[in-house]
């Protein structure tokens, strides 16, 4: 049976395009992709439920859809598909200061160009695909496995991750609270599975590839060797050993942390004993550059002038270090299991009484 | 700082990263419990070197937990300042780090309305060959002044009062224990507060888990010659944790 995507917006233009941005990406035998413009009249949740199936892998909703139905937003889309476990996505043209800069963890934020958002939903759309073909093709991972990071770790065959991934936590019921009242339903077995990959593939999406630890991005490459943005290009081919092949691995490159330091420990050798690094990032760095045989360029801290680093701010966005000038360390915006993130000094100072330490 | 140097800042980074992995457990354990500060570069100062050893001082942190697994509340405070000392040449050669000395000091503090009672302390040492001491011992006595570190910490504990329980207690007394490192406290805390024969499948699961993690880092028993004689592997009475030419 062939997975479907359903796309909302209440511009007709901007769903042309995004679809046809979207049929370039996806074959035809691999996805259905279904559309919704929501117009006045209409019966809004029954039109929904006509479009949202058991084989809907992804909505994908404009956040204000008002020119179609007065009262019909994003948000209201994003309540229903998260009472029925279906995962959705979100993104604003218009307005895209009205979406909160954080969703939550089964909100999923989509990027509002639409050939971004293409590569994004292509790669979400594939990512819960694989996890749900994963446990359909071992159910007993949805039987014996003791919690959804050991199944995770078991379908990305990482189990010695298991514990890691644990640190990201999540408690289901804060996280979605409609989640709950369908966990206490009689289930079958399918419904299991499926419920099972919204929570997996969420936490792995949502949570996991979001905030650098046992998977970084290559900006938190970037950061944990300390180099510029401009540089990782020339490094990147480096740590092709250490590259995520995993589900919403097509979205952008992520690599495995300690295959990372397994390269760096190779490379290390190469480079001088004695050192006056002070920071994981400039240590990590002079290694790269004793392999490379040049030097790279540093990022753009203004405190260092890109000397240090090894850590990545997930609220500013940039290189950090451990230094106690510099940042501060993980806080209850940021998973415990993100060992890479630290929150930088200056945001934290400023918004440290709201932000739960 | 020490003189900075390629391995002595990498043992640095594996230490953290073993201490941060502990307190994510910790709490994972009960979300009752508590590492404070979480920010292990903020505990582990690398205070110098020479070509064997990289010496690390720890900061004053506290674990807040419950006094039994099964307590709704989290009463026990306790401060923990230790010091470690870790093999450079291992490190570089088997990227194992095995300690070579190593002092814990503990001040437990148990909270009854604002009152922060001091309800045992003990400092954890090694000496490899002096005159009546245990290769390994606790000693016990009174840390009182470790209130401060709960009173400026995030608990809102700034005016509560002290009381200390332990002073006065007998501390010529060596205790012949286990290799009391950091790590191994921390340990037996999750064993005594967090455990119970009532705990969970997945909770005696996490120790086990725990437990293995725990072996990255290794003790220094090795170097001493009169632990590797098959009499004191097989026997463990505490005759074979004195020196017997010192």
């Amino acid at each position: 049976m062939t997975r479907n995507l359903l796309l909302i917006d209440d511009t007709v233009a901007h769903l042309d395009e995004l679809d046809k941005a979207l049929q370039n990406t996806l074959g035809k035998d691999e996805a259905e992709i279904r559309r919704w413009v929501p117009s006045k009249g209409e019966d809004s949740k029954e039109r929904f439920e006509a479009l949202v199936d058991d084989d809907t892998e992804l909505v994908v909703t404009d956040y204000d859809l008002t020119k179609g139905q007065t009262g019909l937003f994003g948000s209201t889309i994003v309540a229903w598909c998260q009472a029925k476990a279906v995962p959705v996505g979100d993104f604003s043209r218009a307005n895209r200061y009205a979406l909160p800069k954080e969703p939550n963890q089964y909100e999923i934020r989509i990027p509002d160009d639409p050939q971004e958002a293409a590569k994004f939903i292509a790669g979400g759309f594939r990512g819960f695909t694989r996890i749900r073909a994963a446990l359909d093709s071992n159910p007993t991972f949805s039987q014996k496995k003791r919690s959804p990071v050991s199944v995770l770790a078991a379908i990305l065959g990482r189990p010695s991750e298991e514990s890691r991934f644990a640190l990201y936590g999540g408690r289901v019921g804060a996280a979605n609270s409609a989640l709950v009242a369908l966990l206490t339903e009689p289930v079958t077995e399918d419904q299991k599975r499926r419920l099972l990959s919204y929570v997996v593939g969420h936490l792995l999406l949502n949570v996991i590839l979001r905030f650098p630890g046992p998977l970084l991005n290559r900006k938190a490459l970037g950061a944990y060797l300390a180099i510029a943005e401009a540089e990782i290009e020339k490094v990147e081919k480096l740590f092709a050993s250490a590259q995520y092949n995993g589900p919403f691995s097509e979205i952008e490159p992520f690599y495995w942390l300690s295959d990372v330091d397994v390269v760096l420990e190779g490379m290390s050798r190469a480079a001088p004993s004695e050192s006056s690094a002070e920071t994981t990032g400039q240590l990590n760095r002079e290694a790269v550059e004793a392999a490379l045989g040049m030097k790279l360029a540093r990022h753009a801290c203004s405190r260092c002038q890109g000397l240090n680093g090894g850590f990545w701010c997930p609220f500013t966005e940039r290189t950090v270090c451990q230094l106690a000038s510099c940042s501060v360390g993980s806080n209850g915006w940021i998973p415990p299991g993100a060992r890479l993130c630290r929150i930088e000094k200056d945001f934290y100072e400023e918004w440290a009484p709201m932000l739960g330490f | 700082m020490a003189a900075a140097d390629r391995t002595g800042k990498k043992i640095q980074q594996a230490l953290v990263r073993h201490w941060q992995d502990f307190e994510g457990e910790v709490s994972r354990l009960n979300g009752l419990a508590s590492i404070k500060p979480n920010d292990g570069y903020r505990v582990f100062d690398y205070t110098d070197t020479d070509d064997h050893v990289a010496n690390f001082q720890l900061n004053p942190f506290v674990v807040n937990i419950p006094e039994r697994a099964t307590d709704v509340t989290n009463d026990l405070f306790v401060v923990i300042k230790a010091r470690l000392s870790i093999d450079r040449a291992h490190f570089d050669a088997e990227g194992k780090v095995r300690t070579l000395n190593f002092a814990t000091q503990a001040a437990y503090f148990r909270l009854k309305g604002n009152v922060l009672n001091h309800v045992y302390g003990a400092h954890y040492d090694f000496a490899a060959n002096e005159v009546g001491h245990p290769v390994f011992h606790g000693q016990m006595r009174s840390f009182i002044e470790f209130a401060e570190v709960i009173k400026g910490g995030p608990y809102g504990l700034e005016g509560a009062e002290v009381n200390d329980v332990v002073s006065g207690i007998l501390k010529t007394v060596r205790l012949p224990s286990a290799q009391m490192d950091v790590f191994s406290f921390l340990l037996q805390l999750v064993a005594d507060h967090l455990l119970s024969s009532d705990s969970s499948e997945d909770d005696k699961t996490r120790f086990r888990e725990l437990l293995e993690r725990s072996k990255d880092i290794q003790g220094l028993g090795a170097q001493m010659a009169r632990l590797q004689v098959p009499p004191a592997n097989f026997c463990y009475r505490a005759v074979h944790w004195y020196p017997p030419n010192p």
